[in-house]
């Protein structure tokens, strides 16, 4: 079994509720449990937390990510995965996975972390951090 | 009968390496032979053609490929005489053409819609445009041409005129070139109708040099292919741009007067006003051969992957 591994996420004072969302869908496949928030700093744990790191830094590259051990706070020398599913959509109406009862599945190239650049696998278009940002904030369950 | 693309989709020219871009010319050469006269190549074997966009040479030259070879043909060319217009979607249309044919060829006005279909279908997928995406089978006679008319594509310094943004043909083009050694572009258009940012941070990738401008004269000494494209009408969300961008450039005998000696004229055709009648009786025209080799091509392909 994988070891849980805990981060503490430094951030703007505005980005704590967008990479709350984004942590809370990340949800159960990537064992992500946030254990301590509050006003510009947030606390998570993952068994698998290579995933959830990408979204952090493409929602708000300003963050700073440090991880605990034993005690200690040191830096992140995880590496991005390539691509990222769920949670993004992409905003093209003329992309395929914008169709709603076509069976696709959202996925993006991570073309770049900071600036923040996904490229979608479908319709090859760019979403850049304004959009990303947007979709978040346009969901006021969370 | 080279078999490293059998059995293979494609949705992208990126699909193909330069060396299987060269194999598949090679056999085209050899196809011409049988343009007109035909073989059994591909007998008892059958095309689905899926065009939920309008097409003349894509489509037609994709058919008439087939039955060259050997093979058969079903499909529409009018998405109005299927079951889509009753809600079936792509998966389900797909899934079914997958079950009553070898190999598929769809157009779509959806990006990404080609390559949904390569994830559901069992037998290749070929696009046939998607959106203004890709366009690979054109690029595969583009690039067939060029090979032609100079021996080589490497070296070559390309013009791509007009509609940049919208159509599937330039930006597939750039991908195209991109396989071949210090190819130098000039993307010349209205500020407005500009190469999307994806495919200039390819090329950059790739190495390709590119210039960007609204006007061509000043490189008409230098270029040894001018391609020109069509306004695409269909994919502008307000008519007034259309017609605003509409003759924005339109190829002159004066400006091939002004030309590189040997600099030859292309287009994915149909054209609209960019260039008129008189073009087709100079030295410098060649849409038409380049769109007659679609043939070949396409010969070459469907034998490479169903074959």
């Amino acid at each position: 079994m994988s070891q849980v591994r805990c981060f503490v996420v430094k951030l703007p004072p505005d980005a704590t509720p967008s990479i709350r969302r984004a942590l809370r869908i990340l949800g159960d496949p990537y064992s992500v449990k946030i254990d301590l928030e509050r006003e510009g700093m947030l606390e998570f744990s993952s068994s698998s937390p290579s995933y959830a790191l990408l979204k952090i830094s493409l929602i708000c590259p300003s963050a700073v990510i440090r991880e605990r051990k034993n005690g200690m706070e040191q830096e992140v020398s995880d590496a991005f995965p390539e691509w990222v599913e769920d949670t993004f959509v992409c905003p093209s109406k003329n992309c395929i996975t914008a169709q709603p009862k076509e069976p696709t599945k959202a996925r993006f190239k991570v073309v770049s972390v900071n600036p923040p650049k996904i490229q979608c696998y479908y319709c090859g278009r760019y979403i850049d951090q304004g959009a990303l940002a947007s979709q978040l904030s346009q969901d006021s369950g969370l | 009968m080279d078999e490293a693309l059998k059995g293979r989709d494609l949705i992208s020219v990126l699909d193909l390496s330069g060396s299987e871009l060269d194999a598949l010319f090679g056999i085209a050469d050899e196809m011409k032979k049988y343009a007109k006269s035909g073989t059994d190549l591909l007998k008892n074997r059958v095309l689905a053609t899926l065009f939920f966009e309008p097409s003349t040479r894509t489509r037609l030259s994709f058919e008439t490929a087939m039955i060259r070879l050997g093979g058969n043909v079903v499909g529409f060319a009018d998405p109005s005489t299927s079951r889509m217009t009753t809600g079936e979607t792509l998966a389900d249309t797909i899934r079914m053409l997958d079950s009553y044919s070898n190999v598929i060829v769809m157009r779509h006005r959806i990006e990404g819609s080609a390559r949904l279909a390569a994830e559901i279908a069992t037998v290749p997928v070929l696009n046939a445009g998607d959106g203004s995406q890709h366009h690979p089978t054109q690029t595969l006679t583009d690039l067939y041409l060029m090979r032609s008319e100079f021996g080589h594509i490497d070296q070559l310094k390309i013009a791509i005129l007009g509609d940049l943004k919208q159509t599937r043909s330039a930006s597939s083009l750039c991908f195209g070139v991109s396989r071949y050694k210090g190819v130098k572009l000039y993307l010349i258009s209205p500020e407005p109708l500009k190469m999307k940012q994806e495919v200039k941070d390819y090329l950059e990738k790739s190495g390709i040099e590119y210039i960007e401008s609204t006007t061509l004269d000043q490189y008409l000494g230098d270029i040894d292919v001018l391609y020109v494209t069509r306004l695409q009408k269909e994919r502008f969300a307000d008519p007034s741009d259309y017609e605003k961008y509409r003759g924005s450039y339109i190829v002159t005998t004066e400006m091939l007067q002004r030309a590189k000696k040997g600099m030859i004229v292309m287009h994915h055709l149909p054209r609209i006003d960019e260039i008129p009648l008189e073009i087709d009786y100079t030295p410098n025209a060649r849409y038409f051969e380049q769109a007659a080799n679609g043939l070949p091509v396409r010969m070459a392909l469907l034998s490479m992957i169903v074959g």
